[in-house]
């Protein structure tokens, strides 16, 4: 069974769009059972009312797994907005460092995470921004707030460069409450991150995600398809890992 | 037919990109031929690293069709020497310039002298682009002005980040050229044909560090013509790198 942890639904300030219907429609096209589904940054940016549209989709379908989206700089309305999606029935939040423009590290953000802990609520990183959320200060966060599940999305590698691939794996290696996401990651090949991951830490802390619809969801399932990993990896990737870390 | 205008082959700084490995990958992909570039600059401290490119440019002749010298302008008069040499007597087709190992923007008066160079030896010239400081499309866009003479493939094409000003740069100048590797947006290579004209965007794929399925399938999404699709795929880089073909 196919599990993305990573799918957006709405209208995004920036451009992408996707109906609920649409996004079903992909999931179906390619075999994908559930999805972690967040809003995108709305044009009137008003995040509170995107996440109780989520809310109403998720509780209407199980296939959709709801995931609040967060600015964390907005201190106690943040940590009061962490508890009202856990109670209506969001599973995970998501942060975009870029769209909300914070360091994911810095003491600003802090008290919304340690929030996001208290409720269980794992926390996935659009993750690679320099000066905001490189995959070391991904690191930082997750050191800092060690009973936080922290989901870094794309790898760390939203860059061509490929200078982040070490501190990742590193991060793998050091920091248990990371796990890192497979979304866009460019090294597909030899010796990418994802071959790194599987074969020198460990096959149980790579998830897979889409980025629907900002990524399409068959160039991502062929990502890990040709990943020069063990078969018995690959299942792993595609469910079983993000299953646990959400408690399906 | 399909030909990948940017693949490499090298054993150094802990990969192990072997002709092997490569046509391995280009099997499959269903990629017929490819041009490669090595890892190391030349000239530098690796004195091996010339031979070894032409060993692998020499190891599949069916199928490693073509090379781009990669030199580090720092040495000056030497690297010019090479450049030269390796244009006239060693079948060397094309420059490479990786702005982040060889530590100068593609808009440096030294890195100009040799872009120019290149096009008074008639070969193109393969820049890695994308989210590196010194790496950015708009820093092409200057080198590629100065430089009207010489063609101009933008490896990547801007990366994550800078699609958007690859694709304004090539609008501004006629002879830059796009390759979208590694960039994981899937509606990349239409925005490119859409812009600049098929004419302009040529198929690579980075690989073995990615995967030509990978990059094949985001070629597949842009819906091209057929005869965009040719062009894209094999005869815009047959033509730049002077590729003779059996046409099979």
């Amino acid at each position: 069974m196919i599990l993305d942890a990573n799918a957006s639904v709405g209208e995004s300030l920036y451009g992408p769009r996707q109906t609920v219907e649409e996004l079903l429609r992909r999931m179906d096209a390619h075999g994908i059972a559930r999805a972690v589904v967040s809003p995108f940054t709305p044009p009137d940016l008003d995040l509170r009312r995107a996440n109780a549209g989520i809310a109403r989709a998720a509780a209407a379908n199980d296939r959709l797994i709801g995931c609040g989206r967060l600015d964390p700089r907005l201190g106690e309305r943040a940590v009061a907005e962490v508890r009202a999606c856990r109670e209506a029935g969001l599973r995970a939040i998501k942060v975009d460092p870029f769209e909300q423009a914070f360091q994911v590290n810095s003491d600003l953000v802090l008290p919304a995470f340690v929030a996001c802990a208290e409720a269980e609520m794992p926390v996935l990183v659009v993750a690679g921004f320099p000066f905001a959320s490189t995959p070391i200060q991904v690191g930082d966060l997750a050191v800092r707030v060690p009973s936080l599940k922290v989901l870094m999305l794309h790898g760390g590698q939203l860059a061509m460069h490929g200078l982040g691939i070490m501190d990742c794996l590193n991060v793998a290696r050091t920091v248990p409450n990371v796990w890192i996401e497979t979304s866009g990651i460019p090294e597909t090949g030899s010796g990418s991150l994802v071959e790194h991951l599987v074969l020198e830490v460990s096959p149980e802390r790579v998830v897979f995600g889409t980025n629907a619809p900002v990524n399409d969801p068959g160039m991502e399932l062929e990502r890990i398809r040709v990943a020069q990993v063990p078969e018995e990896a690959k299942r792993k990737i595609l469910g079983p890992n993000l299953a646990r870390i959400l408690d399906l | 037919m399909i030909i990948d205008a940017h693949a490499h082959c090298d054993v150094r700084f802990g990969w192990r990109l072997t002709p092997e490995l490569l046509v391995r990958f280009m099997d499959e992909g269903g990629v017929d031929k490819a041009c490669i570039t090595g890892l190391a600059d030349v000239p530098g401290d690796d004195e091996e690293a010339y031979p070894r490119f032409l060993d692998a440019l020499r190891a599949a002749p069916d199928r490693i069709c073509a090379g781009y010298l990669r030199i580090n302008p720092w040495y000056g008069e030497k690297a010019r020497d090479l450049f030269r040499r390796a244009v006239r007597e060693d079948g060397i087709r094309g420059l490479k310039l990786h702005p982040t190992t060889i530590i100068l923007p593609p808009n440096a008066p030294a890195v100009i002298e040799f872009v120019r160079l290149a096009g008074d030896l008639g070969v193109p010239v393969l820049f890695h682009s994308g989210d590196d400081p010194n790496a950015l499309p708009l820093q092409i866009g200057e080198c590629a002005a100065a430089c009207p003479d010489t063609n101009v493939i933008m490896g990547h094409m801007g990366g994550i980040f800078f699609g958007e000003d690859a694709i304004r740069v090539a609008e501004r100048h006629a002879n830059v050229y796009l390759e979208p590797s590694g960039n994981p947006r899937p509606d990349i290579v239409r925005k490119a044909v859409d812009a600049v004209g098929a004419e302009r965007v040529v198929f690579g794929t980075d690989a073995p560090a990615m995967h030509p399925s990978v990059e094949l399938k985001k070629v597949a999404l842009a819906g091209l013509r057929p005869e965009e699709r040719e062009l894209v795929l094999w005869k815009n880089v047959a033509r730049l790198m002077s590729i003779p073909l059996d046409r099979r």
